[in-house]
Parts: C-alpha cells; structure tokens; sequence
C-alpha cells in the first residue's frame, strides 16, 4: 500500500516541481548568457537577470518549502481528506510516503540549485577552451581537501563526508516531522487551526532548543577548538550527539503525528 | 460474518459546546436499503462521518462488522460525501486507476461503463468539470465497488431529476444482496420508493428506525407525509 501511496503522491508533485525546475534551468542559463554578452563593464541586463535568477532560486526552496506542509495539511486534513483518510491503509503508511516524497523534492531542488549554478557558470565563461582549463582548476580544488583534512586532522574524509550526510538525513526527517507534528497538533483545536499550528511550531522549536541546552555534552566552536590536539574526535562527538538527537525527536514526532491522524482525527 | 453490520453504542459527539450526536444507540443489518432522514443540521452527515473514521467520538462507539474503522472496515465500506473531495488536477481515469489500486472490491470495467452512459469522458480533468458532474463521476467510483456497507451523504442532492433516477437505479442495480445501503437525505420523495427502512433523526437524536412498511400500515401515510408531520415547524 505504501508503494501505491508514494506512486500518488508523486504523481500529484511531480507536475509543479518539474515546471519550477525548468523554469529555474531556463533561467539560469539566460542569466549566464546574458552576462556573457555583451561583454561590457556595465552590463545592466546581465546584472538583472542575475538578480531574477537568484530570486528564482530562492522561490524554488520557498515553494519546495510550503509544498511539503500544503501536501500534508490540504490532502490529509484538508478536503481531499475525504479521500486518503478512507482509503483502507494506516495511519502511518499516509505519514510515511509523505515524508518519503518531501525529502525526495528537498533533495532534488537542492541538486537542482547547484547544477543551476553550474548551468550559469558554463554559459557565462566566454569561450569553451577556458571552461576546460577552469574546469580543471575547479577539480584540482575540489579534490584537494580531503587530502589536505586527512593530513591536518588524521581523520578520513569520507567516513567525515558519510556523517555529514546522515545529519543532514536525520535534520531533513525530524525538520518535516516536526512541520507535521505541529499541524495535527493545530488540528486538535476548533478553531484557529492554521494559528495554532504555527504557535506549535514555534514552541516545539523553543522547546527543544532550550532542551539540547541543557543536554549533556553541548560544546561551543571555541571548546571544540580548545581541544585542538584532537579536534576530529571533538567534532565526531558533536556530529553524533545532533545525529542521536534528530533520531530521537523524529521519532517522537513522527509517532505524534501517526497517533493523531488515526485516533485524533476530525474532519469538520 | 456477523448479522449485525453497524453497531453504536451511546455515540455522541460534540462541536465545542454543539451536541451533533446525543447518546446514539444504532443498530443496522445486512441487506437492506436504509433511509437516514432528517432536517438540515441534524446529525446525519456527522453520523456517517464517525463511521467513515473522519471524525472522533467524544462518547460512546461505532462499529462496522464489530471493528471500530479502521483499514479493515474502510475496505468494506464506500463513501460518497457530501462535499466534492477529489482532487481537482486528477482526470477522471486517474481517479478510477486509483481506487482500483487501493480497493480490492472496485470493478474499473464496471466504472469506466457508468462513465460512458453519462458520457463523462476520462481525459476530463476534475477542475474542469460543473458540480453536477463532478458528484455524479464520485456516485459512479462509490457505486462501482461490491462493499458490503454503502454510507451516500446528500448523494442526490446536487444534480437534475433526470439524473436523479438514473443514479437511484444505479444504488439499486449495483449493490448486493448482502450489502446495505444507507442514503442520507431530506428529499424522501425521490427515494421513498427504494427503501427497506427509514431513520428519523433530529438535534443528534434518533427519533424512529423503524421498516416503511411499517410506517405506511401503522400510520397509515407514506414516509414523505409523515416525515413532514414530524418535523413540522
């Protein structure tokens, strides 16, 4: 059943991401192109069109943004409620290709950004033959720190890499989870519903915040330093205490979330 | 299997200080067509809503085949609201793809075949469909599943008298003889003929639940009439 869900969910996403990611493409390669010719010191189209691609790109991630929160709240507590919450599957497998498709879409509109970048980039170099040669630079940078980090800090790279993108998982799961969490909460009252889950959202977030405070183990950049001798253990430890952390938190708000929307549920 | 399909116990629920459902003891069986009838603003669509898992009981229980909803019963039951709640970007045969992934009990042949007759085409998009339409494409998805229990709110509510009978004949073709149907409505006369049994409710309350036979011999007037001098105003 969770297939079939993610099947529908996707389908009714897959339009508007894909009409933005264009728009963004097309965008980006017009404001290469336009800063590239003409060639002039004050190039005021160039300039334009670069504001307009930046502005794209931050309309993207708003619209990735609140697309994540009006699939939840239009098609589970909305009016096509109606439908999905009669559909013969649980709870959580409704939560579950939600959260699926909305770190699917957060992943592709932030891939979708850099290769926008890299888009620019390559229609705004003047000529090809430069673009191999700062290609070439570009990937001798690139390249370059993890040698340089496994020499500085003993530590390897990619095992560094790997945590950096299992935090970056865990936050992206707990940070819908709690978007989520915050609506079924809002849902729980009569009226003002929208205002309440925001006023949630809010205190959740303050909550929690003031709670790693207090956790054992928090260390500001200046202790980390402090224990310079071996900074990659400093760093792993905070790198795994905000991982352990994001678990937690995601858990909880994903089984709030789950409770609520099989037991909880009013549809008015 | 249990004679007993829907079962409330002391239902009740309330809006804030609104009492819709007051303490509801219910009980509906196998194979009947069941009229829920009421004024506006009396409980009906709240009732079906509770059995649907749309929304939760502040007292008492419902239950359907002895399970409160959940999966298994929403497997068994099918749902016209009374509200269009189809997403408006899908086509109609996105819709009927659809409920044949989820609903083990949907006959697409059957759906796409009522489609036809009301010359509903498939590549319509539901945003660009009239009102009449759109509830009538929801009829035909709700009508083309074999469900042992059909909830239809308002399900007449909407369209022209043409396609009034034709959708009362479709409830009376499509359904089984196990199956039950209840209609809430506050047109009795169109669907008087139909039914099996007639549900009085008013101000969350259920006032008679009782067979039409019943009524037309001991009262000797048809539902209609005597649905008007009950709820007299």
């Amino acid at each position: 059943m969770l297939r079939k869900l993610l099947k529908y969910e996707f389908l009714a996403t897959a339009r508007v991401f894909g009409v933005c990611y264009l728009g963004l493409a097309a965008l980006s390669i017009l404001a290469g192109l336009s800063m590239k010719f003409p060639a002039t010191s004050n190039n005021i189209v160039g300039a334009l069109m670069l504001m307009a691609y930046v502005c794209m790109l931050a309309a993207v991630m708003l619209f990735t943004f609140l697309t994540i929160i009006r699939r939840f709240y239009k098609n589970l507590l909305g009016g096509e409620g109606y439908l999905m919450n009669t559909l013969p599957v649980r709870s959580w497998q409704l939560v579950t290709s939600k959260l699926i498709a909305s770190l699917a879409w957060s992943a592709a509109s932030l891939v979708m950004a850099a290769l926008s970048f890299a888009l620019l980039t390559i229609a705004a170099v003047p000529t090809f033959s430069l673009f191999w040669k700062d290609l070439a630079t570009v990937w001798d940078v690139l390249t370059y720190p993890p040698a340089y980090f496994e020499l500085t800090t003993g530590f390897s790279f990619w095992l560094f890499l790997l945590e950096v993108l299992l935090l970056l998982l865990v936050d992206g799961i707990s940070s819908i989870c709690l978007l989520y969490t915050s609506c079924m909460v809002g849902h729980q009252f009569r009226r003002w519903r929208v205002a309440a889950s925001i006023i949630v959202y809010f205190l959740i977030s303050f909550l929690v915040s003031a709670l790693l405070d207090v956790l054992p183990g928090n260390a500001s950049a200046q202790q980390i330093f402090a224990l310079a001798d071996n900074i990659s253990l400093a760093v792993n430890i905070q790198f795994w205490r905000l991982i352990l952390v994001d678990v937690v938190l995601g858990s909880i708000y994903f089984a709030v979330t789950a409770y609520l929307l099989e037991k909880r549920l009013n549809l008015e | 299997m249990t004679e007993e399909l829907l079962c409330c116990r002391g239902l009740g629920k309330q809006f804030g200080h609104k009492v819709a459902l007051a303490g509801v003891d219910l009980s509906l069986g196998r194979g009947r067509i069941i009229g829920l009838l009421g004024p506006n603003g009396s409980g009906k669509t709240t009732l079906i809503k509770l059995a649907n898992g749309l929304l939760t009981p502040t007292r008492g229980e419902i239950l359907i085949n002895g399970e409160v909803p959940g999966p298994a019963t929403k497997a068994v039951v099918s749902y016209l609201p009374d509200a269009s709640y189809l997403p408006s970007w899908m086509r109609v045969r996105d819709l009927v793809n659809m409920f044949d992934d989820f609903y083990a009990d949907f006959s697409a042949d059957r759906a796409v075949e009522m489609l036809s007759t009301l010359e509903i085409s498939g590549a319509e998009r539901l945003k660009h469909l009239s009102k009449g339409t759109k509830e009538k494409v929801q009829l035909v998805l709700a009508m083309s599943r074999q469900a042992q229990l059909y909830l239809l709110d308002e399900p007449i509510g909407g369209v022209d008298p043409a396609a009034r009978d034709y959708i009362l004949r479709t409830i009376l073709q499509n359904y089984s003889a196990e199956a039950t149907v209840l209609i809430s409505t506050h047109l009795i006369s169109d669907i008087e003929p139909v039914l099996d049994e007639a549900i009085f409710i008013q101000n969350g309350h259920i006032l008679l639940h009782r067979p039409v036979d019943d009524i037309r011999e001991t009262e000797g007037k048809s539902v209609d009439e005597y649905f008007r001098e009950v709820f007299k105003c």
